[in-house]
């Protein structure tokens, strides 16, 4: 890897299926990333790809069943929180790893004031009386930007608007000052211009507190904006890894290449988009071999039988295709793959 | 700019807001305040905004989903809100509307079949076979396989129920479609295919597309004019290249300044909006933008801002147009 220090947090193979009616859909299949401390690591991708529930494996919040824990492991701090039992994650959790979620509405309490739950986590961690936890809500929602805490404290999460609550979010997830916050989405549900100042306010935050961020998200914009590395994530596994930079100017990976192209552009108007075709496969059935290869149109024999794996294609730029390493990825065009 | 099809003057439409026993109207939310814009043949105006700012209920006001307050419709030469019976109806027919969310805007219990053929069913345009080779074509032509005819909603993944949408949209053979939110739920890959159909079928049928979004990479993709909305009121109105290489309204261009650019270092200066969406039930005297607006802050307002009028929509170029006391009329 490109960076000098040594992760903080790594992901090694890991797998986490669910038992479902129609068999076992494989969310995360093989799933290795890592993050670096003080740095930004974006993970991209469409719906269901298994961004969001590598997230919660790593915080232990995928309920067994119907999820099983089909292998892999999740370094931190040399130990396996895979192997951590409930009572050893809990304090993990929300406290070293902190994680703020999409939907600031539905995952705020509505009969708690926004003050008990920011002061929920610093009582429960660090033993703070109810006294010192609702002063230290106080600091955390000044610090988050909120006009005047002493007042908003006492406030019940309805009484705020989208971009407040998910201000309230961040002040409860920085509360105990994590070594690793997880960001699930959390400017999906916002207006740009709201948007753009938690963008702002994380990256702010970042440089005071020196956590490191796991940003997941689909929007390309918001990735370019905050990372310093991403991982492009298809069908359970990561296809392509790299410094943000590298990723942006020289994609390899067919899938990316294709993500980027089906972008509309805010400077130069195209005259059609290109797309890529077809959908994105059901992960109780995911094809043989590579997962992408009925969407590509570089597949080849060897892409229906032997799954790829990440290589090297660059320093710190991984890839998972087999067209690549073969060297006969330069052009890549959609418009030959015939729909399915 | 060819022949308005849709002309839209003073359009209001206000929610009462109403309080205690006997339902007392106590004032109004005017989610819609005197917005006004034509609409040309084959063209695509795109209405942007943040959530709050009344672009849905623009849409909706116009088909007649919701009763308007003030303001008039003419499409076609005909005064859309005078209609009554059968003119109505057959209004209907050439104003169709594709939603957001695919999944809630399609009836669970109804197949395909029964989706897309309702309105010619309705309308008395076909049944029987005719009905399903009619609906076959549809669904031809929005690239979904005919005989999924019998499928039901669930069946199908986002972006296919999207294309169920259309096809709906499309049955009546409408001069003009509401497209609200059409490709906002869908994944970047899907919402692409979805945007090259919609202008694939615009080239075809000539259709006019009213388009509603807050992604303004998309508007700037799929239209021809662009028409900014905040709190009920169109704030600037232009050609869309003028609108994104050229805006003139701060509150624009503190929007287009706000959207991430999908390329690492491209830091642009950012104008920063402070604070939210005013609450529209009890909006900000005078310019209902000027709490926020970076030019007041900068001490560049004038008194106008806070304590006049609303500001005059004034012609700023060719076919721009923007709404600030700040701004010079130009020609």
């Amino acid at each position: 890897m490109s960076s000098s220090s040594e992760p903080l947090l790594r992901l090694e193979n890991l797998r986490t299926h669910f038992k479902m009616e129609g068999g076992i859909a494989k969310a995360v299949d093989g799933v290795n990333y890592s993050i670096f401390p003080k740095k930004t690591l974006a993970v991209v991708g469409e719906s269901g790809c298994g961004k969001s529930v590598t997230a919660m494996s790593i915080m232990g919040l995928i309920p067994c069943p119907p999820g099983i824990k089909a292998g892999g492991k999740i370094w931190y701090r040399d130990q396996d929180l895979r192997t951590y039992s409930d009572d050893q994650l809990r304090k993990i959790r929300g406290n070293e790893i902190a994680m703020i979620f999409q939907e600031p509405m539905t995952s705020l309490n509505p009969v708690y004031t926004v003050g008990d739950q920011i002061g929920e986590a610093v009582r429960l961690h660090q033993g703070m009386s109810r006294k010192d936890a609702h002063d230290k809500a106080i600091e955390m929602l000044a610090k988050v930007g909120i006009p005047s805490p002493e007042k908003r404290v006492d406030e019940y999460p309805h009484q705020m608007s989208g971009g407040m609550r998910q201000r309230v979010m961040i002040a409860m997830a920085l509360s105990c000052d994590p070594e690793v916050l997880i960001a699930d989405e959390p400017t999906t549900a916002l207006d740009v211009t709201i948007q753009a100042q938690i963008l702002d306010l994380m990256t702010e935050l970042q440089d005071t507190t020196g956590a490191s961020i796991l940003f997941i998200t689909h929007d390309l914009g918001v990735v370019a904006e905050v990372s310093d590395h991403v991982a492009v994530m298809y069908a359970g596994k990561v296809v392509e890894y790299a410094d943000a930079k590298t990723l942006y100017e020289s994609p390899q990976h067919p899938y990316t290449v294709g993500l980027f192209r089906s972008i509309p552009d805010l400077y130069v108007r195209q005259k059609q988009l290109q797309t890529i075709p077809g959908v994105v496969p059901s992960p109780l059935d995911f094809p043989s071999g590579c997962r992408f290869r009925n969407r590509c149109p570089l597949a080849d024999g060897r892409c229906g039988q032997e799954e790829p794996l990440l290589r090297n294609v660059g320093e710190g730029h991984t890839v998972a295709c087999h067209a690549v390493e073969e060297g006969r990825a330069a052009d890549v065009d959609f418009s030959t793959v015939s729909e399915v | 700019m060819s022949e308005s099809l849709l002309q839209v003057n003073d359009l209001k439409t206000w929610f009462p807001m109403k309080k205690g026993l006997m339902s007392r109207v106590v004032g109004h939310v005017k989610a819609v305040d005197g917005v006004s814009f034509e609409i040309g043949a084959g063209e695509t105006l795109g209405l942007v905004g943040e959530s709050g700012c009344g672009k849905t209920t623009v849409g909706r006001t116009l088909l007649r989903l919701i009763p308007a307050t003030g303001g008039t419709v003419r499409f076609d030469g005909k005064n859309v809100f005078d209609l009554k019976g059968d003119p109505l109806r057959a209004l209907r027919r050439d104003m169709q509307i594709i939603f957001q969310d695919p999944y809630s805007s399609l009836n669970p219990r109804m197949d395909v079949r029964s989706i897309i053929g309702e309105a010619l069913q309705v309308h008395g345009i076909a049944k029987g076979q005719e009905l399903e080779d009619r609906v076959a074509a549809l669904m031809t032509r929005v690239g979904l396989l005919a005989e999924h005819m019998r499928r039901y909603p669930h069946e199908f993944s986002g972006g296919q129920r999207q294309r169920i949408g259309i096809a709906r949209a499309l049955a009546l053979e409408p001069k003009f479609i509401v497209c609200d939110e059409a490709v906002s739920a869908l994944d970047v890959s899907v919402q692409a295919q979805i945007l090259n159909l919609l202008e694939d079928l615009q080239q075809e049928f000539g259709i006019s597309y009213l388009f509603i979004s807050h992604d303004l990479s998309v508007v700037r993709h799929i239209s021809d004019r662009v028409a900014v909305m905040y709190l009920g009121r169109i704030v600037e109105l232009a050609d869309v290249d003028e609108l994104f290489d050229n805006p003139s309204h701060p509150y624009t261009r503190a929007l287009l300044s706000a959207i991430p650019v999908p390329r690492p270092g491209a830091k642009k200066d950012r104008v920063q909006l402070d604070g939210d969406v005013p609450n529209p039930i009890d909006p900000p005297t005078g310019c209902h933008f000027h709490p926020r607006c970076p030019m007041v802050k900068a001490g560049e307002g004038v008194p106008e801002c806070s304590t006049g009028a609303c500001p005059e929509t004034v012609t700023v170029g060719p076919n721009h147009f923007a709404a600030c006391h700040l701004i010079q009329p130009g020609t």
